[in-house]
């Protein structure tokens, strides 16, 4: 066990499988020789060499169709898509291809294909670089979505993600790069892929994220704290398939639950987990499911306008006022 | 700056009343002393006036409500004033001896159980499926339950703090009504402190049948009224028993004034018969059928109870043919009156059919003795048995 930064944990993470399994490669755009814009894959090249730390063009569709096409061929590729943003130009081969090769041959294809899509805003990036599109693949059967907060759940799971045999969205938040955490050592550690975490335990109000939002619920909850409000903090770590059961058990004991993701709010995650909700815990619910998204606009390059966007820890805790209210 | 109008106290005995019926309302202008309100007192549902004039802003209580003597029951504005918290506190501040912590709002009163109940019955019920769902389990009605707070959402604390009313038993306290209360009072003050007597006599009734006969071919005319003209008629005879105790003594009454028992649904109340010897039996039969008529409808003033001398209560009509009356204090006399009966009397040594009826007067052993009160019932007794006597 040790401290390490989420950057560090994802690199470790890719050290440990292409060590272990010589089928592991890396493709993106400057993903080789330099390490990374974010330098989640610095000194990888130096290590396992150019061959499986591939530098691409900037051609999503070209590269994203490589990884499948390795996959279904008996290796084991990590795509990155540098911004989530562009992973518009790549969806047909992860919507048309990726997801749907082992269901249409039958079981005879495999496709332990991970997609490494960073996303999330911050910083003045604009419209076009802070997009956070994750809701978009929940809707397409064949694909399992993992969206970790902690440098060890990212470790984890990444690990746990290049050893899956199913294609595999992996959405990290660019400003979480440098959360620290401790993550635990050596290969065998793994966080199995559709397990959510309770990130804090509370009686009143379960607040349901994912991602860099974590942090944000565990600062209104300590906030509330201090009204004397208990809030409960599910981590999801995995959105599709969903812990359910995690979310329901909580909903048990609080009987209130807020969805919080950094997503714009309309048609976000959250819709589909309040619906979910609504059909597996009527009966629990003390109040009407409540989300929390940023406004259904696009991201401001201005950075006050950014942030007036973005959902923030006095968001979530209007959201728990409003629900323990009873009005 | 906000008045407020308050329930007088106007009766020695009131302490408090239950609201009837507000005859204003919120805009209304109210002139001081007008009659603003209908009340439930311990006498009677008496008209209460305004203590102040404004325009009314609110209406503090409701009907059904109980409210002490002096309580705030509807706020007041002056004619283009703006109620505001701050004017009410200011007001609170300056007039109110004893501002308490935490009554900066004007505390409204709840209504009775029963309008609240309606009232929430009347829209949907805005619950959880939490809350519905552990109401079903538990067997709670959803009816009974309500939010902390009016027009919230019932939630699973608010089934959590249901109390399910306690189980009906066979027996059910009922409590006093102030009107109740006030007979109780009456009653337990008579019995100790008129040390009572009672004479019992028996009045033979030809006459009287045929004397009541007559009047009613005139007009309508009960017993009650020959007999309180009959009562009237023998207190003139010995003026110094018309008379009420006092502190250290009594008050020989120059008016007789003849209380008669009336059965309400509400109670017992004793009307008065003022001047009962001035009057004819007509005019009796009159005044008496009024009074009763108020007394059933709840109507009567405290004015149309009050000043009796001495009291008639009859139970004849459900068949009693005698029993001894607790006296109407600060009265020392009552006549108890018996059904009519056919009974075998002695007439001139012969054995025959009378119709007869019992007669009783208890009387107050401080203040007479059995002699002076065997001589007055003789006197009605006689009065009774041939009332043409009563104009000797």
């Amino acid at each position: 066990m040790s401290i390490k930064t989420v950057r560090e944990a994802l690199n470790e993470a890719f050290a440990e499988e292409m060590e272990r399994d010589a089928g592991v490669f890396i493709m993106g755009c400057d993903d080789g020789v330099k390490g990374n814009p974010f330098g989640v894959t610095m000194g990888l090249a130096d290590r396992f060499g150019l061959e499986r730390v591939i530098d691409t063009p900037i051609s999503e569709p070209g590269f994203t169709g490589m990884g499948v096409g390795a996959a279904a061929t008996g290796m084991r590729p990590v795509v990155e898509i540098m911004f989530c943003d562009w992973v518009t130009l790549a969806m047909d081969q992860i919507v048309n291809m990726a997801a749907k090769m082992r269901y249409m041959f039958g079981g005879n294809v495999e496709m332990p294909l991970v997609i490494r899509v960073p996303i999330g805003a911050g910083g003045g990036q604009a419209a076009q670089h802070s997009q956070s599109l994750e809701a978009w693949f929940n809707h397409v059967p064949g694909l399992k979505i993992v969206a970790p907060y902690t440098p060890a759940d990212c470790k984890g799971l990444l690990k746990a993600a290049i050893r899956d045999n199913n294609p595999v969205m992996f959405f990290e938040n660019k400003r979480t790069y440098a959360v620290k955490g401790e993550v635990p050592d050596g290969e065998d550690y793994l966080v199995e892929i559709g397990k959510a975490a309770v990130s804090r335990e509370g009686q009143d109000v379960t607040l349901v994220t994912y991602s860099s939002m974590v942090k944000t619920c565990l600062q209104a909850a300590e906030k509330l704290e201090k009204e004397g409000i208990s809030c409960e903090v599910i981590d999801l770590r995995t959105l599709l398939p969903l812990d359910y059961d995690t979310v329901v058990a909580s909903i048990e004991k609080t009987g209130r639950v807020i969805v919080v993701h950094e997503a714009c709010k309309r048609g976000g995650m959250g819709s589909d987990i309040v619906a979910e909700i609504n059909e597996r815990a009527f009966d629990l619910l003390d109040a009407p499911p409540l989300r929390v998204g940023a406004l259904n606009i696009p991201i401001p390059y201005n950075a006050v306008l950014e942030s007036a966007v973005l959902p923030d820890v006095s968001d979530v805790i209007n959201a728990v006022h409003k629900s323990l209210s009873n009005d | 700056m906000p008045k407020y109008l308050v329930l007088p106290k106007i009766g020695m005995n009131m302490e408090e009343g239950v609201i009837d019926e507000w005859l204003i309302k919120p805009g209304d202008k109210v002139e001081k002393e007008q009659i603003v309100l209908r009340a439930e007192t311990d006498k009677a549902v008496q008209d209460i006036f305004a203590t102040d004039g404004g325009i009314v802003y609110k209406l503090l209580v409701h009907p059904g409500d109980t409210v002490p003597c002096q309580e705030k029951i509807a706020i007041l504005l002056e004619e283009g004033e703006e109620y505001t918290e701050e004017t009410a506190d200011q007001n609170k501040a300056s007039a109110e001896p004893k501002p308490g912590p935490g009554t900066a709002d004007v505390p409204e009163r709840k209504p009775g159980g029963k309008a609240a109940g309606q009232e929430r019955k009347k829209g949907k019920v805005r619950i959880s499926p939490l809350a519905k769902k552990m109401a079903e389990d538990l067997g709670i009605p959803i009816e009974e339950l309500s939010p902390e707070e009016e027009g919230k959402r019932i939630v699973k604390a608010d089934v959590l703090r249901y109390e399910p009313p306690v189980p009906r038993e066979s027996s059910v306290f009922v409590p006093f009504t102030p009107r109740r209360k006030a007979i109780a009072r009456h009653m337990l003050d008579s019995v100790n402190h008129k040390p009572r007597v009672t004479l019992v006599t028996t009045v033979d009734c030809e006459n009287l049948i045929a004397f009541r006969e007559k009047l009613k071919k005139q007009t309508r005319v009960s017993y009650n009224e020959i007999i309180v003209k009959a009562c009237a008629a023998a207190l003139r005879v010995y003026p110094h028993m018309n008379c009420i105790t006092q502190e250290g003594g009594f008050c020989i009454k120059e008016d007789i004034n003849i209380g008669v028992a009336v059965d309400t649904p509400d109670g017992l109340l004793v009307p008065v018969l003022k001047k009962a010897d001035q009057k004819g039996i007509f005019e009796l039969a009159g005044e008496f059928g009024s009074l009763t008529e108020k007394a059933r409808n709840g109507q009567l003033s405290a004015e149309d109870m009050s000043g009796g001398t001495f009291s008639v209560s009859n139970v004849g009509m459900f068949g009693i043919e005698s029993f001894d009356p607790i006296i109407n204090s600060p009265e020392c006399l009552i006549l108890g009156v018996g059904c009519m009966k056919e009974t075998a009397a002695v007439v001139e040594h012969e054995i025959c059919v009378r119709t007869c009826m019992q007669i009783s007067l208890s009387f107050d052993h401080t203040v007479f003795d059995g002699a002076a009160a065997a001589k007055l019932l003789k006197a009605i007794k006689d009065l009774l048995d041939d009332p043409v006597m009563m104009l000797a």
